[in-house]
C-alpha cells in the first residue's frame, strides 16, 4: 500500500454499482464465448446448451468480484425484491405511493406473499430491509454534504426529526455524530 | 435467523470470566454460529496473520482493554492490513465514553458493544448486532460506513 506522503493526491471515485456488475457480467460471458440476451438488470439469458465447464468457469470467475450466480427459484425472488427495494430507495425521489403498493406493482405480486416469502428467508422482515437500506441511502447523502432537510425530503420522511430517530435507531449513532466519525477517519488516513 | 449459511465469529479477550459469559450467550442464541476464541491480542493476529489462514470470520469482537504486547494495537494493525478490510470488527468495552466511542470508530471499528452486566442484555446486543451485520454481509452492503453502537 502506498503511505501517503507530499507526492501523494487523493482521488474521489464516484461509481455505479449497477453498471459496474453488469459489465463485469457481460464481459466474463464475451470472454468466454457464452451467447446473451439481457434482460433487466439482474435477469440474463443464456443458452441451455452451454457446456458446463464453461457455466462453471463462468461461476467462478464471476465469484471473484463477489457475484453469485442464483440457482434456485426462491433466492431468485428474494434477491429480485431487493434488487427492486434497492432501485426503488436510489431514485432521486422516492415514489410518493406507498412501498407496499409500489413493489406489488414493480413485482408483479401480492405483497402479503413477497412480505411472508420475504421473512421466511431472510429473517428480516421487509420493513426492516427498507429500512436499513433507506438509512444506508441517507449516510450517502449525509456524506455528500447534503443536509438532514434534503435527505428527508428525497427519501421521503415526514421530517426532520423522524429521518434522525430513524438513523439512531439503526446504526445507534445520530447522523452529525456519523458524519464526524466519517470525516475523523479520512483524516487520520492523511495524517498518519 | 440466518439462511442456512453458516456464521464464523471470533472473539479475542483476556478475561477468563468474559470469555465464558460470551460464549454462552453465543451458545444460547442457538444460531448456526461456529465461535473461535483467543486469549491475547497477540495470539489472534498470529492466527490472523498466518498465510494460510484464507477464510476469515464475518465479524471479529475484540476486547478493548485487551493486553497486546508484540503488536501494539490490534484494531490499528488490523485495519492496516487490506486483506480484513471486509471483515467487521466489533469493539467489545466497558467504556461509555463518547470520546472512547469515537476514537475505536475513527480507528477504524465497525461495530461498538458496550458490555451489559445483565447477561439478558447482551444476548439481546449480540442478536441484533449479528443480525445486522449478517445484512451488511449478505447484500453487500458497503463496509466503509458500517457503524452499528449498542
Amino acid at each position: 500500500m502506498i503511505q501517503p506522503t507530499k507526492n501523494t493526491m487523493k482521488i474521489y471515485i464516484n461509481f455505479d454499482i449497477n453498471v459496474a456488475c453488469r459489465t463485469v457480467v457481460l464481459e466474463q460471458l464475451l470472454t468466454l464465448g457464452i451467447p446473451y440476451e439481457s434482460q433487466d438488470l439482474a435477469e440474463i439469458v443464456i443458452p441451455d446448451k452451454v457446456p458446463p465447464e464453461a457455466f462453471s468457469q463462468l461461476q467462478k470467475n464471476l465469484k471473484r468480484y463477489g457475484i453469485e450466480i442464483l440457482n434456485d427459484q426462491k433466492s431468485q425472488l428474494i434477491q429480485r425484491i431487493k434488487n427492486t427495494i434497492i432501485e426503488m430507495i436510489n431514485q432521486d425521489k422516492l415514489p410518493a405511493s406507498k412501498i407496499s403498493l409500489y413493489l406489488a406493482e414493480k413485482m408483479n405480486m401480492n405483497y402479503s406473499y413477497i412480505s411472508t416469502l420475504f421473512s421466511e428467508f431472510t429473517h428480516s422482515s421487509i420493513e426492516n430491509y427498507i429500512i436499513l437500506q433507506k438509512i444506508e441511502r441517507a449516510k450517502k447523502l449525509l456524506l455528500q454534504e447534503l443536509s438532514l432537510t434534503e435527505i428527508s425530503y428525497m427519501l421521503n420522511y415526514s421530517s426532520v426529526a423522524h429521518l434522525s430517530g430513524q438513523f439512531k435507531k439503526t446504526t445507534g449513532l445520530s447522523p452529525s455524530v456519523f458524519k464526524k466519525i466519517i470525516d475523523g477517519r479520512k483524516r487520520r488516513v492523511f495524517t498518519t | 435467523m440466518i439462511d442456512e449459511e453458516k456464521m464464523n465469529i471470533i472473539l479475542a479477550d483476556d478475561d477468563e470470566d468474559d470469555r465464558n459469559v460470551f460464549k454462552q450467550a453465543i451458545e444460547e442464541l442457538g444460531l448456526n454460529i461456529e465461535l473461535e476464541i483467543y486469549k491475547s491480542g497477540d495470539e489472534l493476529l498470529d492466527y490472523l496473520n498466518d498465510p494460510s489462514k484464507v477464510e476469515l470470520p464475518h465479524i471479529l469482537f475484540l476486547d478493548l482493554n485487551m493486553l497486546c504486547i508484540k503488536y501494539d494495537d490490534c484494531l490499528k494493525d488490523l485495519r492496516k492490513n487490506p486483506k480484513f478490510q471486509d471483515m467487521s470488527i466489533a469493539i467489545y468495552s466497558t467504556s461509555t465514553s463518547e470520546k472512547d466511542i469515537h476514537e475505536t470508530f475513527i480507528g477504524g471499528a465497525n461495530i461498538y458493544i458496550n458490555k451489559p452486566s445483565d447477561f439478558e442484555v447482551l444476548k439481546k446486543s449480540l442478536r441484533e448486532v449479528l443480525k445486522i451485520n449478517w445484512q451488511f454481509h449478505t447484500s453487500g452492503l458497503s463496509k466503509d460506513t458500517f457503524l452499528f453502537s449498542i
